[in-house]
């Protein structure tokens, strides 16, 4: 089965399943609604669920972008002051571990339900994905062509545009898979957590009023979120690798 | 005029605490535009000696210049090509782009070739635009070679660059190498493990035996050579020589 058709055979799928799941279990719809009336929810509610979406979204965004100027910074730094790596590596670690329910609660504690106390979730689980990607992608130069540079005398400059960066581009790229999608459900969990705004706060407060086709909603709009996250990584990796392409193709 | 000068070249590499002799006391002097050979098992110190002509090892003892410079001088002044056993092609160029590569980096002069136009004179017009995956091993190895005589650097350093290829494929690269050669004139010191090649490309074969010459064979074949050479009775006895140097140092031949 071709990529392609194993993904329309898993969009078509879900609605069915669904309904005979609906029909096989009998439950009442406040415990599993059936398709249809998901899809009113999603009519009936469209701008209270876009007005959160979008609060969830520009949260992701805004968390994703600074997580990534912060890893390209410090993977940059480590490159070129292998020192600080070395003093840095054991702090990253240990933040990287941290418990989320325990980071949440001393930002919840210390922030309250702020952009910020948002954004520095977001930040903490997407930046590591991305800085330990680059960091290795960027380190990751064969030798030869490290070796032609110095023959050529290239400066710092011309050895990173031309040869490190070419190089650590696919392990860049393959980050934002983890981290683009990441940062969705980051900014979600974090609302779920601590805030009376987003898409964790609809699937919280749904779920306290058992309003299940809510809920479903909200679901299949988060599902949606990070599909498109997913897709638009993979689309522009087409763009950039489109080398790789064999003759043949 | 020498351009490539080694006075008492040693190298001496530490290995896990153990001290590795890689090369004692190496002399040896490359007149303009000569062709030198550098055979020798594996291990005898040929790449050392390549990767310390070309400033990318620093030598424990003894003096190298390249035109009266140190290599890293050399370097920094564009006179020096090397093509490595593995090609050194940006995966995300072209071949045209990574020879121009070449050129952007160290910027054209008036000696400098034309990428399109020197890949063209390899053979390579219809491929230029291909990425490296999209390339024979033996297209590879030109588009290497052409990346590291593209901005016609006066002393040229070629490590096994036909290594990986098959013997009718290194025999036919070996005599378009030497007809480019015989057209650009540059120095060039190369190393191999095929006997023929060194015999029908050298104009002196060097045989290396653990860090040291162990004999120097002059290559007095009529120029320029053909094809036809390499079935003569001069070619073959040459090549009965240089089997002899290899075997007498090292108790056994060279790999072909």
């Amino acid at each position: 089965m071709n990529k392609r058709l194993a993904v329309v055979v898993m969009v078509l799928s879900i609605p069915v399943v669904w309904s005979v799941a609906v029909k096989a279990l009998g439950l009442p719809s406040f415990i599993l609604p059936p398709p249809g009336l998901v899809l009113t929810a999603l009519r009936d509610e469209s701008s209270y669920l876009l007005q959160h979406t979008q609060i969830t979204l520009n949260e992701a965004l805004m968390g994703y972008l600074v997580a990534n100027a912060i890893s390209i910074s410090l993977a940059l730094s480590f490159l070129y002051c292998s020192p600080l790596e070395n003093f840095a590596t054991p702090w990253l670690i240990f933040i990287r571990n941290i418990p989320f329910v325990t980071v949440s609660s001393i930002l919840v504690i210390t922030m309250g339900d702020s952009p910020a106390s948002k954004l520095v979730i977001v930040i903490l689980m997407t930046f590591y994905p991305i800085l330990a990607n680059l960091s290795k992608g960027l380190k990751s130069v064969k030798p030869v062509l490290l070796d032609r540079m110095q023959v050529l005398h290239a400066s710092r400059w011309q050895i990173f545009r031309h040869i490190r960066l070419p190089s650590a581009l696919p392990y860049f790229v393959a980050a934002h898979e983890i981290s683009f999608t990441g940062s969705i459900v980051a900014a979600i969990v974090s609302e779920y957590m601590f805030s009376r705004k987003g898409l964790g706060y609809v699937i919280l407060y749904s779920m306290a009023q058992y309003r299940a086709d809510i809920l479903y909603a909200a679901t299949l709009i988060c599902c949606s979120l990070s599909i498109g996250a997913y897709l638009t990584v993979k689309l522009i990796e087409s763009r950039i690798f489109a080398w790789k392409r064999d003759l043949r193709d | 005029m020498s351009v490539i000068e080694l006075r008492q070249v040693s190298k001496t590499f530490c290995n896990n605490g153990d001290t590795v002799h890689a090369l004692g006391g190496v002399d040896l002097t490359l007149a303009e535009g000569e062709l030198v050979a550098l055979i020798g098992p594996s291990g005898c110190g040929k790449t050392t000696l390549l990767r310390i002509a070309a400033g990318l090892e620093q030598p424990t003892d003894g003096n190298v210049a390249i035109n009266n410079r140190p290599p890293a001088k050399a370097c920094c002044a564009h006179q020096v090509g090397v093509a490595f056993q593995q090609p050194a092609l940006v995966d995300s160029l072209t071949a045209l782009q990574n020879v121009q590569l070449t050129l952007d980096i160290t910027g054209a002069s008036k000696n400098s070739f034309l990428p399109r136009e020197l890949l063209e004179r390899f053979g390579l017009g219809d491929s230029m635009h291909r990425y490296p995956h999209q390339l024979s091993g033996g297209m590879l190895q030109r588009v290497n070679i052409a990346c590291a005589m593209v901005h016609h650097p006066a002393v040229l350093l070629l490590d096994e660059p036909f290594g990986a290829l098959d013997d009718m494929n290194r025999e036919h690269l070996g005599e378009w190498l030497r007809q480019v050669l015989d057209k650009t004139r540059q120095t060039t010191l190369f190393i191999t493990h095929s006997r023929p090649e060194a015999v029908y490309l050298a104009k002196r074969i060097v045989v290396m035996s653990r860090g040291r010459i162990a004999a120097i064979i002059p290559v007095d074949l009529p120029e320029p050579r053909t094809r036809q050479l390499r079935t003569s009775d001069a070619f073959l006895r040459l090549d009965a020589i240089v089997n002899r140097a290899v075997e007498a140092v090292n108790g056994g031949g060279t790999d072909k």
